[in-house]
């Protein structure tokens, strides 16, 4: 097991988990950078097996728990960062165009309670597996499973009842035509 | 970069799925440039890495990291919720993850020792979780970190009592059993003792680094400020009752002076030495004791002696003095100070301020009133004679008042006694009797049930001015009428199961010795330690005792005792009385009845509020201490009483217990490391012997307490 392989493992999750904190996208980037890097440098002290989710997620989730205070800390004197999940940043600050009705749907997912929207932001950033996200929330796979269900539900009524998705779709079936 | 999913879960692989991933997807870095990114930031730290991203990560020394302290304690981690603890110490356990030390972290002894403390804390922080998230509801829409840490809160705290559902509910239910049902004061104890735990083990794990001083003194620190405001809550128990200014004993200064003392210590560093943050916090504390103090001195509690009855007759001031209703009581009082020796009170504003309520009430004026007022009359004059001279008219004229506070049915020969008091035992009373004996005379031919009839007849139809046509002198009676006096008064005493029996044996007594033959009184004697008996209800927790007037007393148990808590329902005026028949009779030679319990209970009912100050019902209570204090049966047991070394240890259990609260907070505070050592999941004793059980105990699956003990038990026996 070497670092790379963790990183790419857990990658999706941390930066999903760490946008959920309230984190920028930028700044969710280099926080999860950061916490891969204080990870390896002090893996002497990780006890657990590598290959255990429980006991990796719980040692990423620390370190990144303590940064990104540290890093709300250093932004804002006095107090941890408080930042709307939507206000959180451009995000041409990821330097890639969103796909069209992206930007609607994640606005629907920043309304979202926060567990839900913790745990889709977690799965769907690059589609990371339940373990990884059970390992970083220190819960079982089917609490995120249940979680998952119930954050989707949630979406999609709130889709429909405010009707976000109309022009989500409507977008997609133009540019489907368009190809 | 189109990311995909391995483990779809059911019904996700659709058009929304792929829609979020194609959203969401937008926040993933470029994996290579993330690696990189990695990659520079470490090298940035650690020059010697030259390949770190694939450099294998599990080193030679990699395993089991002891932090010194004993495995137990790591079990008892368990138990504790992440929210009120140092991160340090949530990390403990495995992992860096509360949730993964709440599973693997195991609730051995420590940890159930410390449940019923924890249980309590986890109930005060769901209640205050979820009232913010009631008030705050109409955020619940932001998605800033504020919100993000509520949820956070609420998520630990419902994985706290998934976890721990079984052991927290038999808390409870030992909580609920130990209130109600328990003798002394049994919520107290366990409390503390489980409070005593949790700062124990806090402290200990603490002082093997993991979390520094500062994060443990201040929780410390708070612990003790949420002992004292709970001490503070419970200041009217019998626990916590002490005589003192602050009303509850040393046990609130002691955890005031420890908090004091530990947030000094929290702060020492920072604000240039201990002793300047003492002077800090020690200020604070003598403002909270102060305050404390007018507190009790305006809504606080004294205890009343005779010297305060005294003066607060002497005073005439207070309303309750001019009010009918607590002339009953005042006539007791008087007499139990009379009884014991004591100097009675000028009664000369008393006397006014009574006056001026009967004028004041004029037509109104209930005359059943003037029956206690007579009796104090006794003592001192404090009814004018145009009072008496009214009263005994309306006695002559309309009977039925002076007998209305019972039913004719209920009515005893001996009743009649209770109109010495309309004009004294010199003058109706003897009338009063001597007319109830004319009437014996004249009916002796009629059966017993038809006389006593009869004469409740006479008596209603005929009015009180029959009997001052007869003889006023008792030489008057004739011999049979007093042998049938006699003869009545004592077969129609109660009963020593009946209600308020006491009450009339004294009455008869009074009967007797009126007509001369107060000898017979003491025939009474095994029907009044009868109804003592029958009566005496000690509390549960062996501190005091009354006579409740009846031996049916609704909240008695199968042993007859009372909860304390339930005293307060005991009317005082039937103690009074069963004193009154104690001072008399004495006390059976085989009798329970402790006095000393009586006398607490009377201490406790002596209690004046500060700004009320007395009444006519602390007065009752005072005059009845004293009375019993004078008397020799109570002096006997005194002496007979001699207290072990082990009273006073639980006399003052409640400070003795503060003082060893604050200690080990304060040891466990100053054990704690300046700065914490970074948290860093164990691999201990205890997880190697869970990886060696089977898979039920895998981490990460959801151990449970129980789950783990019957393993070690299973363990130790096989070993053995």
């Amino acid at each position: 097991m070497n670092l790379d392989t963790i990183i790419e493992r857990w990658r999706g999750a941390l930066v999903g988990l760490l946008a959920a904190w309230g984190a920028s996208p930028r700044d969710a980037v280099e926080l999860a950078q950061d916490t891969f890097a204080e990870a390896y440098l002090a893996r002497e002290r990780f006890a657990g097996a590598w290959e255990d989710e429980a006991a990796v997620g719980a040692w990423l989730r620390g370190i990144a728990s303590n940064l990104h205070l540290a890093h709300g800390r250093r932004r804002r004197p006095g107090g941890r960062r408080s930042l709307p999940l939507e206000a959180a940043g451009d995000p041409a600050e990821v330097e890639r165009a969103a796909p069209p009705g992206a930007s609607a749907l994640v606005e629907a997912v920043g309304r979202l309670r926060g567990p839900w929207r913790t745990v889709l932001m977690m799965r769907y950033v690059e589609g990371s597996g339940l373990a990884e996200i059970a390992g970083l929330l220190g819960i079982g796979e089917r609490a995120v499973e249940g979680r998952l269900r119930r954050a989707r539900a949630s979406l999609k009524e709130l889709i429909e009842t405010e009707g976000l998705a109309e022009g989500t779709k409507d977008e997609h079936r133009t540019q489907e035509g368009q190809a | 970069m189109k990311h995909t999913i391995d483990d779809w879960i059911e019904a996700e692989d659709d058009a929304l799925g792929a829609d979020l991933l194609e959203a969401l997807g937008q926040l993933s870095p470029d994996p290579e440039d993330f690696a990189a990114g990695v990659a520079e930031r470490i090298a940035a730290k650690d020059a010697s890495s030259e390949d770190p991203l694939r450099e294998p990560l599990d080193g030679p020394d990699q395993g089991v990291v002891e932090l010194g302290g004993p495995s137990r304690l790591r079990w008892a981690a368990g138990v504790l919720p992440p929210l009120i603890l140092p991160k340090g110490l949530t990390k403990l356990g495995l992992g860096a993850g509360t949730a993964t030390a709440s599973k693997l972290g195991l609730k051995f002894v420590p940890g159930i020792a410390m449940l019923p403390f924890v249980t309590l804390l986890m109930l005060v922080l769901t209640g205050f979780v979820a009232l913010r998230g009631l008030f705050g509801r109409g955020r619940q829409h932001r998605a800033d970190s504020q919100v993000s840490d509520q949820r956070e809160a609420q998520l630990e705290i419902a994985d706290w009592w998934r976890s721990n559902m079984v052991p927290a509910g038999l808390v409870l239910v030992l909580i609920a059993y130990l209130w109600f049902q328990a003798p002394h004061d049994g919520v107290v104890v366990l409390l503390l003792a489980s409070t005593l735990a949790f700062v124990g083990v806090v402290g200990r794990l603490a002082s093997v680094g993991l979390a520094s001083r500062r994060e443990l003194g201040r929780r410390l620190g708070g612990g003790l400020v949420f002992c004292m405001a709970m001490a503070f809550q419970l200041r009217g128990t019998a626990s916590l009752e002490a005589d003192s200014a602050f009303g509850i004993g040393l046990t609130f200064p002691i955890l005031g002076a420890g908090a004091a003392v530990v947030f000094a210590l929290v702060h020492a560093g920072r604000r240039g030495g201990f002793l300047r943050s003492l002077a800090l916090t020690g200020s604070l504390w003598l403002l909270a004791m102060a305050a404390l103090a007018g507190f009790n001195s305006l809504l606080g509690e004294f205890e009343a002696d005779t010297d305060d009855l005294r003066a607060w007759i002497e005073s005439g001031e207070d309303p309750d003095l001019a009010s009918p209703v607590s002339w009953t009581h005042l006539a007791l009082a008087l007499e139990h100070l009379e009884a014991s020796g004591e100097r009675l009170p000028d009664l000369g504003r008393f006397a006014a301020a009574a006056q001026a309520t009967v004028d004041r009430q004029a037509g109104d004026f209930n005359e059943l009133y003037a029956l206690p007022l007579l009796r104090i009359d006794h003592h001192q004059e404090v009814v004018r004679d145009s009072d008496r001279q009214r009263w005994a008219e309306l006695a002559r004229t309309q009977p039925a008042w002076v007998l209305s506070a019972k039913h004719p049915a209920d009515l005893a020969d001996h009743d009649l006694v209770t109109l010495f008091a309309l004009e004294g035992p010199e003058a109706l009373g003897p009338r009063a009797a001597a007319w109830y004996a004319k009437t014996l005379e004249e009916d002796l031919e009629l059966p017993a049930g038809e006389r006593r009839d009869r004469a409740v007849q006479r008596l209603r139809d005929r009015g009180l001015g029959a009997w001052l046509d007869v003889e006023p002198e008792p030489a008057a009676l004739q011999d049979l009428a007093v042998d049938e006096l006699e003869r009545r008064v004592l077969a129609a005493v109660a009963a020593p199961d009946e209600y308020l029996a006491l009450g009339s044996y004294l009455r008869a007594a009074e009967v007797l010795e009126w007509i001369g033959r107060g000898e017979r009184a003491a025939e009474l004697a095994p029907l009044v330690h009868r109804a003592l008996e029958l009566t005496w209800t000690p509390t549960n927790d062996g501190r005091q005792g009354a006579f409740p007037g009846t031996w049916e007393h609704q909240d008695r148990d199968e042993h007859g005792q009372l909860d304390q808590s339930r005293l307060t329902f005991v009317w005082i005026g039937s103690t009074s009385q069963a004193l009154h028949a104690i001072a008399r009779w004495g006390l059976a030679p085989d009798s329970v009845i402790e006095l000393t319990q009586l006398e607490r209970y009377l201490a406790i009912e002596s209690r004046a509020h500060g700004a009320l100050g007395m009444s006519s019902y602390v007065g009752l209570a005072v005059a009845a201490r004293a009375h019993l204090q004078s008397l020799p049966v109570y002096q006997q047991q005194i002496v007979a009483h001699v207290p072990s070394w082990f009273d006073p240890l639980i006399e003052q259990r409640m400070p003795l217990a503060a003082l060893l609260l604050v200690a080990f907070a304060i040891v466990a505070t100053l054990r704690a490391p300046e700065e914490a050592v970074e948290p860093s999941p164990l691999r201990g004793d205890l997880q190697r012997f869970l990886l060696s059980q089977d898979e039920e105990l895998v981490p990460g699956r959801g151990v449970r307490w129980w789950t783990v003990l019957k393993r070690m038990v299973l363990n130790s026996r096989t070993k053995d």
